[in-house]
């Protein structure tokens, strides 16, 4: 943070104004702190989706893909009217996203373990498999209209309900589902039994292979719980935020989801944290420019010096 | 005056969490021009740090040195290079996919207008080999040569540049016996044309046969020096260890057969045109211990984790305690009661990062409590019978494992594996690298497991070590059996050329 500040100094911007800005940008007002929310959400469950496959040592690039098999799925099951109510549609829905998610993860997984081929050649490929077929389906099958590059709405039976609003800004319940799903993978690692078989796979796999943990099945069911907290990712953004899905709708929270993990240090409960401070600083970088008189992307430089300060401690320690 | 001469010198180490560790304190060294001075202790004697000091590669806190009179600029490794010392090093530092010349001239290549001069480095090779009586082409490639050829490589780079000394660091744990002689000849010969040598190793009788003089570390300190004349096995022992040595029992045990633990039938694996294991048979029985001998690489490593289910052989079967296992997962062969304890403790026994506990857990931490949640307060009770039962020295059982020795690392997987209660034992070098008290520690565990009727299938290449523990010992080469012998009528020579040549 401290250098960040030293580089506004230095290109001449006013140190004080800017941080100001900043944390007024992303807590400072009820709209704001809404908004920091809103973005925070995404990169939470991205960032998990990271750090759950890194426990079990894979690295996880596909977190964009996956998040978009998510989006799309939630946003053609929402937006057809199947008569349910919101008690079977919108868990259907998201359901529906999440399986789609894991089966795009769980296939680099399984690549890795019967194949041998490398995740994170295979999540990169993937991604752009998936983000074209949606860009495909966005532009095509699914189009809501002539001139539009989006889905149909989904219908409100398949909306999350808002659980604070203020206009324009809507927080929806997405945010608790992604807390409760960092508690729950928290739990997984470190309470049940099987989360030592899954992290002694990630921290040394030929010793969870000679005491006869099955170290191919967790790398399938890694990539497949990685790949399911990317499609909720995808899910949320369609029921809790959108309501439709745009064609490249995503600003790259699955890449941004590799930060929040290394910010997060790969934690479930550390990444919550993590993913405020990104989401703040996404939100806030609106506020610096136009009050401060910075450009934006110096939150991109503070970002940066995060997650370098974050490698140099784990340097310093395994050094 | 003496060819290196160490006075003093102490070297600490200090930890994150901020514990001193004296690698050496206070060591003092003298040794002769044209001696043989074996360098011996436990481990984490400071053996390994007293050769990086003299090597320049540590740079101790205090202490002086020199060299044939000369002072040594200690911690500087060209320094030590300059006055002549050459190491070879207990893992090979060689570049696999290059040449012998060009790994002899690695770091100092001769040079014309900049290029590399390939005669004159391809002749120095041939000379260095010849005047070595080494039956290496500067041509072979490096990965390509047999490990005791690959050692003679290390050594051809050590002597280049006038070495007038010569460090080996435990040189025979990659050779077999016939290999093993060879060396000390070919260290005979180096000694006669002026060469001083000192040896740092693990096994007494290179110190009895060979040594002119040794130096004991313990804890650190040179506490003992014999020179030849008053060479004695029970004091240069009780220097090592700092007490009476354990009277090392003849631990056979008589062979109560009650079914086979183990039957390897006609088992081969292939990797392409390759046969690793080669249409292989080998039974072990219930309350037998089966020693495996061979030099490194002849098929040890594949037969013991085809045994664990880790790699399906390509031909043959595999049966365990009397049923066919051979296409049964790694967990099924556990769960019906094989234990395994392979070869590289560090990285296919332990996860470093995790606890004692869980470490002695591994694998079977869904045996304390539900699914849902571990049974924290079950685990620590089970995890602390099994310290105190197999004496694990450690400050809690909190601790990760990669901050306990090497020695009680060993304990734990010991105490994992054994505990089970297994029918059959795949023990992969338990005993390398392990000091004396471990290593009797680890033997009287394996023998106690065998005669509550287990069977232990043990891989070594310490021959000593098999012919006290072993009801018989058989011995891989090329990935066949060369021979299988009563441990009642044990002959050495036999089970040399069977390991070097295949031959009865």
């Amino acid at each position: 943070m401290g250098i960040g500040l030293a580089i506004v100094t230095i290109s001449g911007g006013n140190p004080l104004t800017t941080m100001q800005a900043l944390v007024y940008g992303a807590v400072g007002t009820p709209t704001n702190l809404a908004g920091t929310v809103v973005k925070t959400v995404p990169l939470l469950l991205t960032g998990l989706s990271v750090a759950i496959a890194f426990r079990a040592g894979l690295f996880n690039i596909g977190g964009e893909g996956q998040l978009y098999a998510g989006a799309v799925t939630a946003a053609w099951i929402g937006s057809i009217d199947l008569g349910f109510s919101a008690v079977l549609h919108l868990p259907f829905t998201v359901s529906a996203a999440i399986v789609s998610g894991a089966v795009l993860g769980g296939l680099s997984g399984w690549l890795k373990a019967k194949r041998g081929v490398h995740e994170v050649i295979s999540t990169i490929m993937l991604n752009y498999v998936a983000i074209y077929t949606v860009d495909y389906l966005v532009r095509g099958p699914l189009r809501a209209g002539q001139h539009t590059t989006r889905t149909h709405d989904l219908v409100a039976s398949a909306q999350l309900p808002v659980l604070y609003e203020i206009p324009p800004t809507e927080v929806s319940y997405g945010v608790v589902i992604a807390i409760l799903t960092c508690i729950a993978l928290y739990w997984m690692l470190f309470r049940m039994p099987f989360g030592w078989n899954y992290r002694a796979v990630g921290q040394n796999s030929s010793a969870a292979e000679s005491v006869g943990i099955p170290t191919g099945r967790i790398t399938v069911v890694a990539m497949m719980i990685a790949g399911a907290c990317a499609g909720l990712a995808g899910a949320l953004e369609i029921a809790g935020v959108h309501h439709t899905l745009y064609a490249q709708f995503s600003p790259g929270y699955g890449f941004d989801g590799i930060a929040v993990a290394l910010l997060g240090r790969s934690h479930p409960l550390g990444l919550i944290p993590a993913a405020f401070l990104f989401g703040g600083l996404r939100t806030a970088d609106r506020w610096l420019q136009l009050s401060a008189g910075v450009p934006k992307d110096i939150v991109i430089i503070i970002q940066a010096i995060a997650i370098l300060a974050v490698g140099l401690r784990s340097a310093k320690r395994s050094g | 005056m003496p060819a290196i001469s160490l006075s003093g010198v102490t070297k600490r180490y200090t930890s994150d969490d901020g514990l001193t560790t004296l690698a050496n304190q206070d060591v003092d060294l003298s040794v002769e021009p044209r001696a043989l001075h074996a360098i011996v202790g436990e481990n984490g004697a400071g053996k390994s740090t007293l050769v990086h000091i003299l090597t320049g590669r540590v740079s101790p806190d205090t202490g002086n040195a020199s060299i044939f009179g000369a002072p040594l600029e200690l911690g500087d490794v060209s320094a030590s290079k300059q006055l002549g010392m050459g190491l070879v090093a207990q893992y090979f530092t060689l570049v696999g996919p290059l040449t012998v010349w060009e790994n002899v001239v690695l770091g100092n290549e001769p040079s014309v207008a900049g290029l590399i001069d390939r005669d004159a480095a391809r002749q120095l090779a041939s000379d260095l080999a010849s005047s070595l009586d080494l039956d290496i082409s500067p041509d072979d490639i490096v990965e390509d040569l047999p490990m005791a050829s690959r050692q003679g490589v290390e050594i051809m780079k050590a002597m280049r540049d006038d070495t007038r000394i010569l460090i080996l660091d435990e040189p025979t744990s990659v050779l077999g016996p016939q290999e093993s002689k060879r060396l000390f000849e070919r260290i005979a010969s180096l000694r006669d044309n002026g060469t001083t040598v000192v040896l740092v190793t693990h096994h007494m009788r290179e110190v009895l046969e060979h040594a002119t003089d040794v130096t004991v570390l313990r804890h650190g300190k040179s506490v003992a020096n014999f020179e030849r004349d008053d060479f004695d096995e029970n004091a240069i022992v009780e220097a090592i260890v700092g007490r009476q040595p354990r009277q090392t029992t003849n631990t056979t045990v008589g062979t109560t057969q009650t079914g086979i633990a183990l039957q390897l039938e006609n088992v081969s694996l292939r990797q392409g045109d390759l046969a690793i294991l080669d249409n292989l048979s080998l039974n072990v029985a219930r309350g037998e211990i089966v020693g495996l001998a061979g030099v490194a690489g002849n098929g040890q490593t594949e037969l013991a984790s085809l045994v664990a289910g880790h790699t399906d052989p390509t031909a043959g079967h595999i049966h365990l305690s009397g049923s066919d296992a051979t296409d049964s997962t790694p967990c099924d062969r556990r769960d019906a009661g094989l234990a395994y304890i392979p070869e590289d403790r560090a990285k296919a026994a332990l996860v470093g990062s995790f606890s004692v506990r869980d470490n002695l857990l591994l694998g079977g931490h869904h045996r304390y409590g539900s699914p849902w949640r571990l049974d924290q307060d079950a685990a620590d009770t089970f995890a602390s019978e099994l310290i105190t039962r197999y004496d694990i020295r450690t400050p809690s059982q909190a601790v990760v494992v990669d901050s306990l020795s090497g020695g009680n690392q060993q304990k734990v997987v010991i105490a994992r594996e054994l505990s089970r209660s297994p029918n059959l034992v795949v023990a992969m070098y338990p005993t390398q690298g392990l000091d004396l008290g471990a290593s009797a520690f680890v033997h009287e565990q394996l023998a106690e497991a065998c005669a509550k009727g287990c069977g232990v299938l043990l891989v070594s290449n310490d021959l000593e070590e098999l012919r006290t523990m072993c009801n018989r010992i058989a011995v891989i080469y090329r990935g066949r059996i060369a021979g299988i012998m009563d441990t009642s009528e044990y002959d050495e020579q036999q089970i040399g050329s069977w390991m070097t040549t295949g031959d009865a």
